[in-house]
């Protein structure tokens, strides 16, 4: 009994004393531990936003661009250069998407072995690329391998960098993108269309000329992309790329290419030293053809300059000037073909004594007899009849000593002494068109003169501009200018077709056609090693050998200008040198642009074809004539 | 009394729960358990609670399959990215191909390249051309386009309003002849004037003779083979205003023989008939 009561005493002891210490300690408080939750995620919190201030905020332009960067690719977008396109739409210079390979010879472990590998891919030979790829010095960081490399070539140097085996050996090799400016024809019309450089930059000829134009503005693509590739719903920005504008010329391929292959095998067949041609379309001024070859001094063989022979030479033309003595005394005097002029065997001009070769007596001639024999007495007799001031005046006025219009880089205008500077035999020597030095371009400018009514037309060479879009701009030449009357001007052209039908200008006959035109041989000057220029001594002479004129006569469709510089084999004469050359091309121009015969021909019956022997009284020069003489 | 006490409720602590350290009196658990701890449920709640909980559910699976969709869209965009690149490149190339395509045309087509070409072929520059002498003025007329081919035929009957040359085997020779047609008012002038294009499609060598245009009689489409003689003699130009009134008609000359006659392939010298023959 008393030890249940003492065992329940002590569980009373226990529980007084376990309740005295639970008064005794302050109970916990459940907002503590909420409390400190609550600061935890504060601070998580604030550690956050921080984080967010310093990534949208302090650096977020830094963090922007370089997102960016790493996801945008651009894309370069080729802005060509214009095209030369002939009158027919035939294109003799376009450019073409093309690839260069280029190399950081820093990059290359082992010149040698890439360089076996690419020599046979791009044409060259292992030496000469491993000296390449072999780097001179550290910054020595650019090698051009090779330009306007064939896509069969290009797809087996990628396919030589994407290969286990060889790619290690293609590191530092890059493919790159580029334009090539092609020549289609080659060097047809070279002159003329000229050549870029490597930058695409024109060097000479239209190329330059029109460089501002023709050259186009490449553009660029900037798009989002992933490892996949392009991303299309993300920015996509493009700035298009600008074409540069067509130029369009009034040449026709087919007549330059004619006139070019009929210039060289005259060059070739004479021994000459060059010829140049110029065919026109009097009515517009439009230049054909404008062709021109020249002796090369290293093959001997003529061929086909990089100068524009027909702008940039100037020659003393000879005879072919007697036309512009004949239109003053026309004009000015009211003369005709019948009007009769006395011509003595000679004439005594300043210092100088003129002669006509083979000589003759002391007789009237009429006018048409004196251009179509090529008189050059009776020709200076016309010329004192007009009067120097106005054999000068009318000089000008059909275009010689002035440019041409046509803008050409390195174009000459000739040279026309002011008369104040006419001394001595001048007022004899040019009106024979010597003593006076023009381009063929001049030259054929003063003959569509005659055969469009008297009123001058600029040549020209552009046609048309044309832009990107399409959009065609034609070039204006302006009106032109009336020069003579029309009475002169058919009376000239009247006295022209009786130098081909009866005079020294029968071989220029094209068949079934009436040609109008006249012959001219002038001597050339050159310096025969005195140093100073002259025209040699009998014997030892040079020549420049022109024909000009136009056909048909009753309509002309065209006029052509042929030159051969210093004729030496089988003739010298431009009856026998240049005259034949014009037939050709005429002949083959007005079959070509569809003009109807306008005569009858054939079995006897009107003109023949010319012959390259010389017509009589032609190829001879007046020897007697020490100021120069012509024919 | 004791059942009094027992329904007193126990003094809240201090958070206002019992105390369970307080020792109390001795209670009579009988009441209690006889007492059900009953509570009104509140269906609005319940149903709301269920509602929350479908619409979590819902939109769990939502988003999950959201996930899906958004990856399958990727998926089927970068595919679509990549077939859309390797267009661009098809382009790309394909435009680089036309490009040099377009030069090569160019280069084949210079004239050097032509008569290059034509030389190793064996041909050779034709010879002087040949011209009809029309005893009357003459005029240009536009050339119509030669047929393709040769077996082609055409009836020569009515000649066009305009005189454009037709090829029609006139005389049955295998040759094509060459058919000019004018017509003014009511006269029809029909000129013979070209030997004709042969089997092979070439200009056959065949001299061009005289073709004397008869006195006025039924209008009829006439030829000439060029084979030396005419095509059917009776061949006729209505209408003597076309050969100056009375005149019988317009004479035409041509060519010499084993002349090529290539020259008139361009224009066509058609006589007018103002003068006499």
């Amino acid at each position: 009994m008393s030890t249940r009561r003492d065992s329940s005493r002590d569980a009373r002891r226990r529980a007084v004393r376990r309740t005295v210490f639970r008064r005794t300690t302050k109970p916990r408080d459940p907002r503590n531990r909420l409390l400190l939750l609550l600061v935890v995620f504060a601070m998580i919190g604030a550690g956050f936003v921080a984080l967010l201030v310093d990534l949208q905020a302090i650096r977020a332009d830094d963090l922007r661009s370089r997102g960016e960067a790493q996801r945008t690719s651009t894309r370069q977008l080729a802005g060509y250069r214009g095209s030369v396109i002939d009158r027919n739409g035939f294109v003799l210079a376009a450019s073409t998407p093309s690839h260069r390979v280029v190399a950081d010879p820093t990059m290359i472990e082992n010149p040698a072995a890439t360089a076996t590998l690419l020599a046979p891919l791009l044409g060259r030979e292992v030496s000469a690329l491993t000296e390449e790829l072999t780097p001179d010095s550290p910054s020595d960081r650019y090698a051009l391998l090779g330009r306007r490399v064939t896509d069969d070539a290009i797809d087996r140097v990628r396919g030589l960098m994407g290969d286990r085996g060889t790619s290690t050996r293609m590191v530092g090799v890059f493919v790159k993108p580029e334009e090539a400016r092609v020549y289609p024809a080659d060097k047809l019309a070279n002159p003329i269309v000229g050549k870029v450089d490597p930058d695409e930059r024109g060097i000479y000829g239209i190329e330059a000329q029109y460089d501002d134009i023709m050259t186009g503005i490449p553009g660029e693509e900037e798009f989002e992309s992933s490892r996949f590739g392009s991303i299309s719903v993300a920015d996509w920005k493009v700035s298009p790329a600008t074409a540069g504008y067509d130029v369009i010329l009034a040449i026709d391929h087919r007549i330059q290419y004619t006139a070019e292959e009929a210039l060289r095998d005259q060059c070739e067949r004479t021994g000459a030293a060059g010829a140049t041609a110029v065919v026109t379309v009097p009515a517009t001024g439009e230049i054909l053809a404008m062709a021109g070859v020249s002796r090369d001094d290293e093959t001997g063989l003529c061929e086909i300059p990089s100068y524009n022979a027909a702008l940039v030479q100037a020659f003393e033309p000879g005879s072919v000037l007697k036309t512009v003595t004949m239109a003053a005394a026309i004009e000015e005097l009211g003369w005709d073909g019948e009007t009769l002029i006395e011509v003595p065997p000679s004439v005594v001009v300043g210092d100088k004594t003129f002669a006509d070769r083979p000589s003759h007596p002391s007789a009237p001639y009429p006018l048409s007899h004196i251009l179509a024999k090529s008189l050059n007495v009776g020709t200076i007799k016309v010329a004192q009849a007009v009067g120097p001031a106005q054999v000068h005046a009318y000089l000008k006025r059909f275009g010689f000593g002035e440019p041409t219009g046509i803008g050409f880089e390195g174009e000459t205008s000739g040279r026309v002494r002011d008369l104040a500077d006419w001394w001595g035999s001048d007022a004899g020597s040019i009106p024979i068109g010597q003593g006076v030095t023009v381009n063929a371009t001049q030259l054929a400018a003063a003959y569509n003169l005659v055969a469009n009514k008297g009123h001058y037309r600029s040549p020209v060479l552009v046609r048309a501009l044309r832009a990107p879009d399409g959009t065609e701009h034609h070039v204006d030449p302006g009106p032109g200018k009336p020069v003579v009357s029309e009475r002169t001007a058919a009376e000239l052209t009247r006295l022209l077709v009786g130098v081909v039908e009866e005079g020294t200008g029968r071989p220029a006959a094209i068949p079934g056609y009436t040609v109008a035109g006249k012959t001219g041989t002038a001597w050339k000057a050159f310096d025969d090693g005195s140093g100073q220029l002259g025209y040699g001594a009998n014997g030892d002479r040079r020549y420049v050998a022109t024909f000009a004129g136009f056909a048909p006569a009753e309509d002309p469709a065209i006029s052509i200008v042929v030159v051969v510089d210093e004729p030496s084999n089988g003739g010298t004469t431009a009856a026998v040198v240049a005259a034949p050359v014009f037939a050709e091309i005429g002949e083959y121009a007005l079959r070509i642009l569809g003009v109807a015969p306008s005569r009858t021909v054939g079995d006897g019956d009107g003109p023949v074809r010319a012959s390259p022997a010389p017509a009589p009284g032609a190829g001879e020069d007046l020897e007697a004539a020490p100021a120069g003489a012509t024919r | 009394m004791t059942a009094a006490v027992a329904e007193r409720p126990a003094p809240a602590g201090r958070n206002g729960t019992r105390s369970r350290n307080r020792i109390a009196a001795p209670r009579t658990e009988v009441r209690r358990s006889t007492a059900p701890d009953l509570r009104m449920l509140d269906q609005v709640a319940i149903r709301a609670r269920a509602r929350r909980r479908n619409a979590l559910l819902i939109l769990f699976i939502a988003v999950i399959v959201g996930f899906f969709v958004v990856a399958f869209v990727h998926a089927e965009l970068v595919a679509g990215q990549q077939e859309l690149d390797a267009v661009r490149a098809e382009i790309s190339q394909a435009e680089a191909r036309h490009a040099e395509m377009a030069r090569a045309v160019e280069e084949a087509s210079a004239p050097h390249v032509i008569v290059t070409r034509a030389t190793e072929l064996g041909m050779v520059r034709a010879n002087e051309p040949v011209y009809l002498v029309a005893a009357a003025p003459v005029r240009k007329v536009e050339v119509a386009p030669l047929l393709a081919s040769t077996t082609d035929t055409v009836s020569p009957e009515p000649v066009s309003m305009v005189a454009a040359p037709v090829p029609v085997d006139e005389d049955g020779d295998g040759v094509a002849d060459d058919v000019t047609g004018t017509e003014g008012s009511s006269i029809r002038a029909t000129i013979g004037v070209r030997a004709g294009v042969s089997a092979e499609g070439r200009l056959a060598e065949t001299p061009v003779l005289a073709l004397e245009v008869p006195a006025p009689g039924p209008s009829r489409a006439t030829s000439q083979t060029g084979t030396g003689g005419l095509a059917g003699a009776s061949s006729a130009v209505a209408g003597s205003p076309l050969a100056g009134g009375s005149a019988p008609g317009a004479t035409v000359a041509g060519g010499r023989p084993g002349r090529s006659a290539t020259s008139i392939a361009g224009t066509r010298a058609v006589s007018e008939g103002t003068g006499g023959g």
